[in-house]
């Protein structure tokens, strides 16, 4: 692994949007173990989402996450309504969005691409599966995946 | 020359057929004309019995028309057919008449007979296509009217009377708008001038529902087709109506049914997909956490073994909570409806008595108003009830103040509404629709299942009336439903014979 090239960046930040404490407890745990250094924003619904994103409703200090994790049976606003929103806002539209559901439907899968989502994911049933997947997301956007923009120092 | 000869002569060179016969029916005296006609020369058909020139069909309608000469009688001007000399049928115009002596005593029968004219037979064609017409038009099971250039009736059939109530002399000469609705009736005017402007045979008013007036001033829906006719110095329109009540009804019944079926599928969809999304998730709690648990044993983490046991407990409630509501909700729509006079007082006793051990100790349920009497499926309206009242104890709570839920029953024209009120923290109404959707919730840490408003409004839908809320943030939610006053009791006379 060390004679890998790769640009890990200082610390990546990540905002995860879900319902569920139980999977978002997954998901964190899965992060704090993660090969890349990560932090972590957590949302539950998808009008918090949009709060977190645009700064507003107690979120005026939060800094800009470097992807959002979106769950889509989110309760008020769900996934879909909040992809389509953070497309159309110009501010936002350039946001790493990565769909992390228990749904696998098609019509759930094609409604999000069409909403460019970058990436779509199903939440594994096995343990050592969701642990990987976790890795493998955090490891890849935070690496690999080169940023829309520059983030401001 | 005397008179005789005269006489003689003058049938002799008539340009009618004359024949006369004896009473027996034997041929005595043949004109020119009748050798022309018939075929026959004089002195071969004198003495021969007449019945040779009649059709043998006809023998019999001919007997009887000699039988009636006989009793003095004359038939005039009828039309009929002989057969010539070589089997070739004439159509000709017959008059006879008995032959009288000087004692007015009957001693034989004259056949006066001419060949029909091109004419005549034109003429008698008519006639009989107009007994055949109107044979025809009376029979038609459509209303058929004609109406005049001036909007006026001229002609209708029996079925326009039956349709509209009328008796023809009530309809004929009166403008055609008396069979239309007051409402329609101003434009009607305006639809005949442009009609008579491009008269072609098509339906009337394409795409608009039509209807007529009867005489009793009821209304019912029809179907009309509309043809020109064009006479000489006359333009005439005719009407042909159908009531298409039954038709209406039937397409109604097929429109709601269909719509059912659509709402069902959708449902069924819902329903696959939850199972596939909403029952998943608990699963991916469970088997994580397991994990977790395994870990946590190696490691001796005695708090994180606990904090994993206590989700795993809590997934699998959520799972029995998921599939028990599914179930409820299917029942809903699955279970016959059986719609009798219910007190709702009891029911909603019966409720509170059930969800008192939920309530805290400062909590309260009042019912404010009388409940009425009123015909509803018991269960139904009970589950109806019983989700309303959950879902104020799980949603109403207030962090600052008791729960209080007040039950009141207020009624309009058409249907009894129930109201279950809270003096909760409320709700945006941007989510008032929303909250009624199968797995919508608000708030994921109260516990719900998203299940219950989704009962709530199938009860509403199942009694004709709605489910709707009242509530701003701040104010506590009214959630109301409503029962409509329209619902028949079942027959339970009819359950047995099934």
């Amino acid at each position: 692994m060390n004679n890998l090239q790769y640009a890990q960046r200082k610390k990546v930040h990540f905002l995860l949007v879900e319902d569920d404490e139980s999977h978002a407890e997954i998901i964190k745990r899965g992060l704090n173990r993660a090969r890349v250094n990560n932090t972590l924003d957590w949302v539950q619904d998808g009008q918090m989402a949009m709060d977190f994103l645009k700064k507003r409703n107690g979120f005026e200090s939060r800094s800009e996450p470097d992807l959002v994790i979106l769950d889509l049976k989110l309760p008020k606003k769900n996934g879909h309504e909040v992809l389509s929103e953070i497309r159309a806002d110009p501010s936002l539209e350039t946001i790493p969005v990565v769909i992390l559901s228990t749904s696998g439907a098609e019509s759930d899968r094609t409604l999000s691409y069409k909403l460019r989502t970058n990436s779509y994911l199903v939440k594994p049933l096995d343990y050592d599966c969701f642990k990987k997947l976790i890795d493998d997301l955090s490891f890849y956007w935070g690496t690999w995946n080169a940023p829309p923009k520059d983030t401001k120092a | 020359m005397n008179t005789d000869q005269r006489l003689a002569y003058l049938v002799q060179s008539a340009a009618d057929a004359i024949v006369a016969i004896d009473l027996d029916g034997n041929i005595t005296d043949w004109n020119i004309a009748a050798e022309s006609l018939y075929g026959y020369a004089r002195d071969e058909i004198i003495g021969r019995p007449v019945r040779v020139i009649v059709p043998e069909r006809l023998l019999e309608h001919f007997q009887t028309n000699i039988e009636k000469v006989k009793a003095g009688q004359s038939v005039l001007n009828y039309h009929t057919v002989r057969v010539k000399k070589g089997g070739e049928e004439i159509e000709i115009s017959l008059t006879i008449s008995p032959i009288r002596n000087e004692q007015t005593r009957l001693i034989g029968i004259s056949a006066v007979a001419r060949n029909l004219s091109r004419e005549d037979r034109l003429l008698r064609q008519i006639s009989e296509d107009q007994t055949l017409l109107g044979v025809l038009t009376e029979s038609a099971p459509n209303g058929i009217l004609v109406v005049d250039e001036n909007g006026k009736i001229t002609l209708c059939n029996k079925r326009t009377e039956l349709l509209f109530g009328y008796k023809r002399e009530e309809l004929v000469g009166q403008p055609v708008e008396m069979l239309i609705p007051t409402s329609l009736r101003s434009k009607h005017p305006h639809y005949r001038k442009t009609y008579s402007d491009n008269p072609t045979e098509r339906q009337m008013g394409a795409g608009r529902d039509l209807t007529g007036l009867r005489k009793d001033g009821t209304v019912f829906p029809v179907e009309v087709g509309l043809a020109p006719i064009r006479l000489q110095d006359r333009h005439l329109v005719t009407a042909s109506v159908i009531d298409i009540t039954e038709r209406k009804v039937a397409q109604e019944n097929l429109q709601q049914t269909n719509r059912e079926l659509a709402r069902r599928n959708e449902e069924v969809e819902q329903f696959i997909y939850t199972i596939s999304h909403d029952l998943k998730s608990p699963l991916v709690t469970i088997q994580s956490f397991l994990g977790f648990l395994k870990d946590d044993l190696k490691s001796g983490d005695h708090a994180a073994v606990e904090d994993s046991l206590k989700r795993l407990s809590a997934a699998n409630s959520r799972m029995t909570d998921l599939i028990g509501d599914l179930l409820q909700l299917s029942r809903v729509g699955l279970k016959k409806l059986n719609f009798e006079q219910i007190n709702t007082g009891h029911i909603v006793s019966e409720l509170k008595e059930s969800i008192e051990s939920e309530l805290g100790k400062d909590d309260q349920i009042t019912v404010t108003t009388p409940l009425p009497t009123l015909v509803c499926d018991r269960l139904k309206l009970s589950q109806g009830l019983d989700n309303l009242l959950r879902n104020a104890i799980r949603y109403g709570r207030s962090t600052e103040h008791p729960l209080h839920i007040e039950i009141s029953a207020t009624e309009t024209d058409t249907a009894h509404v129930f109201t279950v009120a809270d003096n909760g923290p409320g709700i945006d109404p941007k989510y008032h629709d929303k909250i009624f959707g199968l797995f919508q919730r608000l708030d994921s840490s109260a516990g719900g299942t998203g299940v219950g408003l989704t009962i709530v409004r199938r009860v509403a839908d199942l009694h004709h009336g709605t489910a709707w809320v009242e509530s701003s943030p701040g104010f506590g939610a009214r959630f109301s439903i409503s029962i409509s006053k329209n619902i028949k009791l079942t027959n339970e006379q009819r359950d047995d014979n099934e």
